[in-house]
């Protein structure tokens, strides 16, 4: 008894911390977004499914439902630029994990301790880094226009591009160490025994070392993408503001666009996606467990 | 690293040609950035991209700039008392989690605990913002004190809980064995050999607070501006030499606070 | 006579799982007392029940009379070797050493004095300074050893304290945990999945299956008369041959035997019609000696040469194997060889007949 009472207090302050100021807010977005928003900020208690539907229709002059694009474009444009930045942080990482694997124990370290130290950097100097180097005038600007790559009006920044840049700037890190993770955790004896067994290189990545650090890149791939859906400062900086994504569009209606409602129903239609991939993830990690 | 062995025919099976010069260029991708911005930084010129002469006058200026000292004084404050909760909580629940016994429900704490990480952070954010609109509160410095404690939890609990799990948990039943009560067992031998989880912890979660963005754009306001809001509102009038400066004095002392962690994380493996 | 520890009907359960069960037994003073068993047995969890990290789901256990039950850990008189040996990595070996002595509030003095007398002890003198990381596996256990009998316990507890260091370590420590439980007089406990490391030192061993007591005895006994199948086929190597028991009168019974031999042992509660298994140790059996009281005919079919012995397979001609081992005494001229036909031999007061 007394043991459990110990249990019981250590646990409390979390328990109390999380429901408080976690749970208890989503509770409270999830109820704002069923509510008329009020013009002036806030919402009023009254039933309603109309910030679900501003996601998808406007209302005409004659109040008719009219479907709109505006906010879909937002929505597939931050659905295709968090999906292409995974993929492209997967394809540069894993062979930057693997290649970190193969060094000395000292080397090893080294190198991880390169990859971490961003992640000691707060993230709008790593931004601002991104926008220094594509702005205009920047290194790389004056560069490629040097060498006649780009037309004197092009900027690098401002376009869906820079803002793709930049993200893979910010959270690539997060896909190397899992990745990295599971290379070191596969026994190279393997890959010797498939070429023993005739196996060519690409061959034995294809069906050796992939297979085996899937749930690395699963990881990864996951720990990437989600705040990639969330992501505000990228749009801001790189994006210039005009390129919209989900996050910005969320925090504007909690700002200037002071439309409580829609707001909460986009943040409950980003949470719903998220959760999606992140039950994706569970059902991907309990089947590999059931394998093995 | 040796750039030309790269090219030479290498037979070992776990050799794959290509990811050498894969690493070398994103190693260059992640740090030219950063040394672009140093190298800058010195630049006399008020035009970012013209060198004129090397200079300290922005770190000079930077250094007298009221906004960012204020804004700075209030992350500090931040990040030291959300420090202190979030340890508190995350030794706590460690504790409980990784050596209390027939624990119930261990798995829904565990989540529970970590369930700022699996969230975008601005659906907290926004989530937040409206908790503390609906119970009135006003203070800025409240308002981020509370939030940023909430999501460091998770950020000193990993740490804690690492190294917890890293320890053999026979040391604490030899204490005991050796007529140490529990608390003489905490204070003697657990506290002092989980010490490095619960700096590492902190000094991840006072990083994490520090360095936050985009809670502390929502929810601060009421005369509270955080070190990268502030930030954040100089990148946004455009590139200048003097945050660069920032920028680099930002650098050196996140490598200032990272360098021991890791040490101390790599000594501790 | 005063037990050192007392076992009575001590059960433990983990939900639906019987790790223990109605286990009842006695510790002399001053005794080297073996839990000897396979693992997940029970021996570990009933080390651990003495030494009050677990607690007994029924039954009493007794410290020199005293029931210990509602006493924590750090009230017991008991201390404990573990198996990884739970050296202090911050606190010098000193420092480890003094350790219980501070918690039972000896004073500095006669703590420096008594951490000094048990790294004499275990010879480690030169090394009060380091730390244990420092130390080799063979040292870290003498550290231990030394750390666990500082205290003046009344019984030490020792969980499978040699299992991680080498063959060579093992044997020569083996030998010195009997001279230290001489030397101190203090009761040992000792756990090991090892019989030969149990028949080595122990005043008594008591066997341990499945979370029940299948024998206490003197090592000799247990080798020599084991009560069941389970204790003669754990320890040491036997030829085992299903036999039927066919009842003659209370005090004998015949047993009918895949040899053919006629055989009659003590009745140890045998009916009639039993199915029974025959026990014959290899070393029991004689290859070419005249004058024993079976004499068998068989053919060798298989040898594997050990240094010290050679150990032989023969199958008589009732077609029955039976392994054989030899001592290589005087030189190898008395090797046989594969297809050979040899007269074996064996006493029948070296036949066990076991229950089931």
């Amino acid at each position: 008894m007394k043991k459990l009472s110990w249990n019981f207090w250590g646990l409390l302050p979390a328990y109390l911390v999380m429901s408080l100021l976690m749970v208890l807010p989503l509770l409270i977005i999830f109820y704002v977004s069923f509510m008329t928003s009020d013009a002036y900020g806030g919402y009023k208690a009254i039933f309603s499914l109309q910030s679900y539907s501003q996601i998808f229709y406007t209302a005409d002059w004659d109040d008719n439902l009219v479907l709109n694009f505006q906010y879909l474009k937002i929505i597939a444009r931050t659905l295709f630029l968090s999906g292409a930045t995974a993929v492209i942080c997967l394809l540069v990482s894993f062979p930057v994990a693997y290649y970190i694997s193969r060094q000395s124990n000292n080397m090893k370290t080294f190198l991880l301790y390169l990859v971490t130290l961003p992640f000691w950097v707060s993230m709008v100097v790593r931004v601002y880094a991104c926008v220094l180097i594509l702005s205009n005038d920047g290194v790389l600007e004056s560069g490629l226009r040097f060498f006649g790559l780009i037309g004197d009006i092009d900027s690098l920044l401002y376009n869906n591009a820079a803002m793709m840049v930049g993200m893979v700037y910010t959270y690539i890190p997060l896909m190397i160490l899992p990745i990295y993770a599971s290379i070191e955790k596969l026994d190279t004896r393997l890959i010797e025994a498939a070429s023993d067994l005739y196996s060519c290189r690409m061959n034995t990545l294809r069906s050796i070392i992939l297979p085996l650090c899937k749930p690395g890149i699963v990881a990864g791939f996951i720990l990437v993408l989600v705040p990639c859906l969330g992501t505000v400062l990228e749009p801001m900086l790189l994006g210039g503001g005009k390129t919209m994504m989900l996050g910005n569009l969320i925090q504007n209606q909690f700002g200037v666009a002071r439309n409580w409602s829609f707001g909460a129903s986009l943040t409950v239609l980003l949470l719903c996606i998220v959760l999606l991939f992140l039950m994706f993830q569970a059902h991907r990690t309990s089947k590999l467990r059931e394998l093995s | 690293m040796n750039i030309l062995a790269m090219f030479k025919p290498n037979r070992d099976a776990k050799h794959y040609p290509g990811f050498g010069a894969v690493g070398v260029l994103f190693f260059t991708f992640l740090y030219l950035p950063i040394l672009v911005i140093i190298a800058y930084s010195f630049n006399s010129n008020r035009i970012v991209s013209v060198w004129q002469g090397f200079s300290w006058q922005w770190y000079a200026s930077a250094l007298q700039n009221e906004g960012l000292l204020n804004s700075l004084r209030v992350s500090l404050t931040v990040a030291l008392f959300a420090t202190l909760v979030a340890t508190v909580i995350a030794v706590s629940a460690a504790l409980v989690l990784e050596r209390g016994q027939n624990v119930k429900h261990a798995k829904l704490s565990q989540g529970v605990v970590n369930l700022p990480l699996m969230l975008p952070e601005i659906v907290f954010a926004v989530a937040i913002l409206i908790l503390f609109s609906q119970l009135g509160i006003q203070s800025g410095m409240l308002k981020l004190i509370l939030a940023h404690s909430a999501f460091c939890i998770p950020f000193a609990f990993l740490p804690i809980r690492a190294r917890l799990q890293g320890m053999d948990n026979n040391l604490e039943q030899a204490a005991q064995d050796l007529y140490a009560t529990p608390l003489v067992t905490f204070r003697r031998i657990t506290l002092p050999l989980i010490a490095p989880g619960i700096f590492a912890g902190s000094m991840l979660s006072f990083v994490i607070s520090m360095d936050d963005f985009i809670t502390s754009n929502i929810v601060s306001g009421g005369g509270a501006t955080t070190l990268p809001v502030y930030i954040f509102s100089l990148v946004k009038q455009g590139v200048s030499p003097e945050l660069n400066a920032i920028s680099t004095l930002i650098m050196v002392a996140s490598l200032l606070i990272a360098t021991p962690c890791w040490l101390i994380a790599k000594r501790s493996r | 006579m005063n037990h050192a520890i007392s076992i009575k009907n001590v059960s433990k359960f983990y939900g639906d799982y019987r790790a223990i069960k109605d286990i009842s037994f006695d510790i002399q003073d001053n005794e080297f007392f073996t839990l000897l068993g396979p693992s997940g047995c029970g021996k570990t969890t009933l080390l651990r029940m003495i030494a009050g990290f677990e607690i007994p789901s029924g039954g009493v256990i007794k410290l020199h009379g005293t029931d210990i039950q509602s006493l924590p850990a750090h009230q017991r008189r008991v201390n404990t070797v573990f198996q990884n040996y739970a050296l202090f990595p911050h606190m010098t070996l000193a420092q480890n050493i003094g350790f219980g002595l501070q918690m039972l509030n000896w004073s500095k003095e006669k703590i420096a004095a008594r951490v000094d007398e048990m790294l004499e002890l275990v010879h480690m003198r030169p090394f009060a300074s380091r730390m244990p990381s420092a130390l080799s596996g063979g040292q870290q256990q003498r550290i231990a050893l030394a750390r666990a009998l500082a205290p003046k316990p009344e019984v030490l507890l020792l969980d499978e304290p040699l299992s991680a260091l080498d063959l060579k370590l093992r044997q020569s420590m083996r030998d010195e945990l009997q001279q230290l439980q001489r030397d101190t007089g203090i009761t040992f406990i000792f756990v090991t999945h090892d019989q030969e490391e149990a028949l080595a030192m122990s005043d008594r061993i008591c066997v341990l299956a499945e979370g029940t007591v299948q024998q206490i005895s003197s090592p000799n006994e247990i080798y020599e008369n084991p009560n069941n199948k389970f204790v003669a086929d754990f320890i040491g190597e036997t030829n085992f041959m299903p036999v039927t028991i066919n009842s003659h009168d209370n005090a004998t019974v015949s047993v009918t035997n895949p040899l053919g031999i006629e055989l009659n042992v003590p009745n140890k509660g045998f009916s009639q019609g039993q199915e029974a298994t025959m026990s014959l140790r290899p070393e029991k059996i004689s290859i070419n000696t005249p004058g024993l009281e079976v004499n068998l005919q068989g053919k060798i079919v298989h040898r594997t040469y050990m240094g010290g012995y050679t150990h032989y397979k023969v199958r008589t001609e009732n077609a029955t194997e039976l392994r054989i081992s030899k001592r290589n005494t005087i030189s190898n001229d008395t090797e046989y060889n594969l297809g050979q036909q040899v007269d074996i031999g064996f006493s029948k007061a070296s036949v066990r007949v076991l229950s089931q």
